[in-house]
């Protein structure tokens, strides 16, 4: 099993941290492998962000994402620059407000309102980048919630927001009421394959 | 799937012979990392860091560059911890003179740097090779020349590296393709520059620094350590620094210590002090050449996969391999009969073992970011160069699988 997932938003927003706490869960908590990448470069605040990641049980050779799984974005000029990356029939996740889905594409699309749901409870908007890997990890199940929370733990010693945004993005989905989705042995998530994964 | 690896990770880190041979001791005390048995989950950068710590260097002196920042963020806060120093100099070239002197004074020493940093690093480069110093040398490559593309990866360095540096010399290379193998490469690394007492440079790009993944750093004592080799001759005694042992070894003295004796970049005696005397200078000549390359086969490391049977060979280093590894590894599953010979040795030349490695095969594909270092010297080595090809991109991005298959095509005779 492989779950190939590039993240995108904009400088500022926390995609790379998110990428890197992903594959952190992967590796450190669950004993798997992962590989993280980004984009790098003379970045700066407001410009365009990405990391992609890999997680798989074996050890993987080539590190790049071509195809996604998924592409979660949390900015509409994310959204529409890698918006390609998503394989035929894949996962899209998006912030209902600062990305909202584009419905001509080809794959499975989920939107949530990260941003609103943390202004809502006066949690720091610079948390959203958690908020959307809760719901990613809770989605796809590619890593557990359980080991995410101590990955999020470890790297934020004592920080019970960081824990909070990450409950929040899984709260979002379990409201919603869409079943984590299932990645077939083919590596396909096809719209008639879902199955609740737990 | 076959992963046969030529030489264990630790070959080449003694000499063929010799009788008071450096024996390899445990990384232990101050040596430590304090991450040892730990997995972590780090850049490649990262991973080379943590690789010099284990072997136990002891002074970095290093000007932080894009992309090889990280290895010197990380020392100057590592290295003070274990008692050890870590100095940021004005530039590149006081960088390199500065781990020439802390070498000669007894420590394992290390910088690192990218394209530009290394250029400037040429001139201290060739005095380590000439006064044979121990010293490791970290090159990140980016795009150039000049100051080029800082944050893209490259491998425009290859023959920077073995011919940078003026006059007839030698010198060895190592490169790595994951965080693993570059961790196991630094350490032995600094192995072989104890051995040889020369240069040794970590060649990798800008893509495997900055990449993460998983690295499991192994307990002390699972890699072996090759330690200085030093003088019995006491205090008081005549100490010849350059009088070559019959297994070419010189054992050193620290600078500062009990002896006192001179270094210099000219041609020296075994004194140290500057010679022009022919023989002297043939046999020292002889000597900083012959150590390294007549042991190009014992040096020569590389890993591979599904060679066995393979008809069309695919010959790369570093984060290409890793490429062409995902190509050979789906065509293999569509029966196609492909194999990848991934060089971790890449100076001293590898001559025999390519020569080896491409003799059944049909066709020989090399695979690099640049317009063919390695190439030229690949189609030198094997019995007919007509079968060698290039797939290369000099363009700062990762070369893909689609890249690979297309030139496969090609050499095939189907087309694009």
């Amino acid at each position: 099993m492989i779950w190939k997932i590039v993240i995108g938003g904009v400088g500022g927003q926390g995609i790379i941290t998110a990428g890197i706490i992903l594959a952190e869960t992967a590796v450190i908590q669950e004993g798997r492998f992962a590989v993280q990448s980004q984009t790098y470069g003379a970045a700066m605040r407001g410009g365009l962000t990405r990391t992609d990641v890999i997680i798989s049980d074996e050890e993987i050779i080539y590190p790049k994402v071509d195809q996604a799984h998924m592409l979660a974005c949390l900015h509409r000029k994310a959204l529409s620059a890698y918006h390609k990356m998503i394989r035929p029939g894949g996962l899209l996740v998006t912030d209902r407000d600062e990305a909202p889905a584009l419905k001509r594409l080809d794959c499975r699309q989920y939107e949530f309102p990260f941003s609103a749901a943390l202004r809502e409870q006066s949690a720091s908007i610079r948390n959203v980048n958690l908020c959307i890997l809760g719901a990613v990890a809770h989605l796809t199940g590619v890593v557990q919630m359980a080991h995410l929370e101590d990955a999020i733990r470890v790297r934020y010693s004592g920080n019970e927001d960081a824990l909070a945004a990450v409950k929040l993005g899984q709260e979002l989905v379990v409201d919603s009421g869409f079943r984590a989705v299932h990645l077939g042995e083919d590596g396909r998530t096809g719209r008639h394959a879902t199955s609740a994964r737990e | 799937m076959s992963n046969a690896t030529a030489g264990s990770p630790a070959s080449g880190t003694t000499p063929a012979s010799g009788p008071a041979t450096t024996g390899t001791t445990p990384a232990s005390g101050p040596a430590t990392t304090g991450t040892t048995g730990r997995t972590l989950c780090v850049p490649g950068n990262e991973a080379c860091a943590e690789g010099a710590l284990y072997a136990g260097v002891g002074f970095f002196a290093g000007y932080p560059i894009t992309p090889s920042s990280e290895i010197a963020e990380i020392m100057s806060r590592r290295l003070p911890e274990r008692g050890n120093r870590f100095i940021q100099m004005e530039d590149e070239i006081s960088s390199l003179c500065a781990i020439v002197g802390a070498s000669l004074t007894g420590s394992k020493v290390m910088t690192a740097t990218s394209g530009p940093g290394f250029s400037l690093m040429q001139e201290a480069l060739g005095y380590g090779i000439m006064a044979e110093i121990p010293l490791v040398i970290v090159d990140v490559m980016r795009g150039g020349p000049s100051t080029g593309m800082p944050t893209q990866g490259s491998q425009g360095d290859v023959n920077q590296v073995r011919w940078g540096t003026h006059g007839d010399h030698s010198i060895i290379a190592l490169t790595a393709s994951t965080n693993q193998t570059l961790f196991e490469t630094t350490v032995r690394a600094f192995n072989l520059a104890e051995t040889y007492r020369t240069p040794v440079v970590v060649l990798y790009d800008e893509m495997l620094g900055h990449l993460r993944e998983r690295l499991s750093i192994p307990e002390p004592g699972e890699l072996p350590l090759v330690e200085r080799l030093r003088t019995g001759v006491p205090e008081g005694v005549d100490y010849h620094p350059y009088l070559i042992r019959d297994d070419g070894r010189l054992p050193m003295s620290d600078f500062g210590g009990v002896h006192r004796y001179n270094v210099t970049g000219l041609y020296h005696d075994m004194w140290g002090f500057p010679s022009t005397d022919p023989h002297t200078v043939d046999d020292l000549a002889h000597h900083i050449y012959d150590k390294i390359e007549l042991r190009a086969d014992e040096l020569a490391q590389a890993q591979e996969f599904y060679m066995e049977d393979a008809e069309i060979v695919f010959i790369s280093y570093g984060s290409p391999a890793r490429t062409a590894h995902q190509v050979v590894h789906q065509a293999r599953m569509n029966g196609q009969r492909l194999g990848l010979l991934e060089l971790q040795t890449i100076w001293p030349f590898p001559a025999r073992m390519v020569r080896d490695a491409c003799r059944k095969a049909r066709a020989t594909i090399v695979v690099e970011m640049n317009m063919g270092q390695m190439y030229y010297h690949i189609r030198n080595a094997v019995e007919n160069p007509r079968s060698v090809f290039l797939s290369n991109r000099v363009d700062g991005r990762f070369i893909t699988p689609k890249d690979l298959r297309r030139v496969l095509r090609i050499v095939e005779g189907q087309g694009e």
